[in-house]
């Protein structure tokens, strides 16, 4: 029977602020931030800045805030062997599935630590928090390697070498620009890449190639997209940076692209 | 323990030599070239800049700043560059994210130890860390120093230069780089003294010592060309069919692949958050026709060697090839 966590990111980020905010930088008390979760951030928008911008994050391949991530997967998957069900005796298995609820409980669970306010999205399975991963996807990639247990000191691991502390299914989504894949040394390299996603420890990705209406959903909406690479042979940005016109310079080179 | 100052680091690169690399991105260029698409390499010094669309408007920056430069108008925040001595404390006070310190100082292994984080990615794909910027050869101590501990490592590596430096800092880096990625902008002397603040003699003597390194020391060390594909500057007949010439008569049977690398205009928000001119910031992306061009022109020069032009292009798909 699998139990489907969800809100993993948001969890690991929350509590790398409050260690962030209250003990490390001292920018607040424990008092204050929670004031500030039931003001939902309002009139607390300085502090709030600082758990979205300068706190650390899950997704960002920092060992240090990848094994506070670590440690909450464990807590959890350790937690869930535990049990059985009252009716059959079935054992409990761990999953990090989220469907859509990642979405509609964003709107149900107030303000989080990591700066997010009641009614924005929770994070997406074992995705990290939207926006969070400004290392670029091998370093997401590597974080989520990490936490879904990667190779086993020994070598033996439950799966082959790795270990896998979600036997029931973890899901992990990125999105790449479609020049990733645009002539044939490109889609050797973006295969290279798969490759490399699974030695580090990933088990199943699930890919989206960037379309002019994200983009434009980037322009609306900037907070959520701050790691969104625009990659141009020989220069790249990232896409939240540049100006309003050359935003729609992109968009539009984008829609064409995608015909 | 070896110091460099680096600007960033370019995880999963896929432009920038074989296979998926880590592109390290060096502070400091010796040449101004009039096209620059990464102006925030040009300086050694440290910089700040700030992000319009990220900030509060809190003050912090402004209370935080030692030296009394920063002061916020109706248009934003004004920075003081001639006395910003970019300590970054502002960048650190800022809660948002809007001021940005351009530029870090780390250590060789420090820097290895990053770049290592990758090596899957690496070894799946043939790739490995190229040292670009700026000009890695202007810090070619603490370059020399990662490359060795990359080689140790078993990394492939690669050295993008721009060719103008001394020879003695570009034999340092040779015997530990794998692929040099040797940039050839203008072929005319005055041409090039004139768009990229130098004359070219002694880069095209650098290119013949990275030649003769490889026919002397054994080493296979490989060689790219870069042009890059400038509007009114570097395009055109005649300096393509001139650098295409020179290579055949020079270095035929030593270079493995030449590049033609489509000038964009990514950069020119770069310009203006650094407070400088960029007399590209009208110039529009070339056509795929105009690439495809260029790459005839380049291909019909007799030079041996794989040659293509990337890049975006206006309107239209990047170019199969």
């Amino acid at each position: 029977v699998t139990i489907e966590a969800v809100t993993y990111a948001t969890t690991v980020d929350s509590l790398l602020a409050v260690k962030y905010l209250v003990f490390d930088d001292k920018a607040c008390t424990m008092a204050e931030l929670i004031q500030a979760l039931r003001d939902n951030w309002e009139g607390h928008e300085v502090l709030q800045a600082r758990a979205l911008h300068k706190a650390p994050k899950y997704g960002r391949d920092d060992d240090e805030a990848d094994a506070l991530a670590r440690r909450v997967m464990e807590l959890w998957t350790d937690e869930t062997w535990r049990y059985r069900t009252g009716s059959t005796g079935r054992q409990f298995r761990p999953g990090m599935l989220s469907w859509n609820y990642w979405v509609s409980d964003g709107f149900i669970l107030p303000a989080s630590p990591d700066g997010r306010p009641q009614g924005k999205f929770l994070s997406n399975a074992l995705c990290p928090s939207n926006g969070a991963d400004t290392r670029g996807p091998t370093a997401n990639a590597n974080s989520v390697g990490k936490v879904l247990g990667g190779k086993a000191p020994d070598g033996r691991g439950d799966w082959e070498e790795y270990l896998n502390l979600l036997p029931n299914g973890g899901s992990h989504t990125m999105t790449f620009n479609p020049s990733m894949l645009r002539d044939a040394e490109h889609r050797r390299k973006f295969k290279a890449f798969l490759r490399g996603y699974t030695e580090n420890g990933g088990s199943a990705l699930q890919i989206n190639l960037l379309n002019a209406e994200m983009l434009r959903d980037a322009q609306q909406h900037p907070e959520d997209y701050r790691h969104l690479l625009v990659r141009v042979t020989g220069y790249n940005a990232y896409f939240t940076t540049i100006g309003r016109e050359l935003q729609n310079e992109i968009i539009a080179r984008e829609s064409h692209q995608m015909r | 323990m070896m110091l460099g100052r680096i600007l960033e680091l370019q995880r999963l690169s896929t432009e920038d030599g074989p296979g998926i690399r880590t592109t390290v991105f060096f502070k400091g260029c010796p040449l101004s070239c009039a096209w620059c698409h990464n102006p925030e390499a040009i300086s050694t010094r440290l910089q700040t800049q700030w992000y319009a669309e990220r900030c509060l408007d809190c003050g912090a920056c402004v209370a935080a700043c030692p030296n009394g430069c920063l002061h916020m108008n109706a248009a934003g925040l004004v920075i003081d560059r001639s006395r910003c001595k970019a300590c970054g404390v502002c960048a650190r006070a800022c809660p948002g994210g809007a001021l940005e310190a351009l530029g870090t100082t780390i250590s060789a292994a420090e820097l290895v130890s990053e770049l290592l984080k990758d090596r899957a990615y690496f070894e799946a794909s043939g790739g490995g860390v190229t040292l670009s910027g700026g000009e890695p050869t202007m810090q070619s101590e603490f370059a020399e120093e990662v490359l060795i501990g990359l080689q140790a490592a078993g990394i492939h590596t690669a050295l993008d230069t721009c060719g103008m430096c001394p020879p003695a800092s570009l034999e340092r880096l040779l015997p530990s780089t794998d692929l040099v990625l040797f940039d050839l902008k203008l072929l005319d002397p005055e041409a090039h003294r004139r768009l990229t603040g130098s004359p070219n003699a002694r880069i095209l003597e650098n290119l013949a010592r990275v030649r003769d390194f490889r026919s002397t020391s054994g080493r296979p060390v490989e060689i790219w060309i870069r042009t890059p594909l400038i509007p009114g500057a570097t395009v055109g007949e005649d300096n393509l069919s001139a650098i295409g010439r020179y290579l055949a008569s020079h270095l035929q049977g030593a270079i493995a692949r030449w590049e033609l690398c489509a000038f964009n205009n990514l950069c020119r928000d770069q310009y203006r958050r650094l407070g400088m001119e960029w007399a590209y910031a009208e110039t529009p992306l070339m056509t795929a026709q105009e690439l495809a061009d260029c790459q005839a022109v380049a291909r019909a020069t007799g030079l041996r060697a794989e040659i293509l032009a990337t890049g975006a292009v206006r309107g239209t798909q990047v170019p199969e090839e």
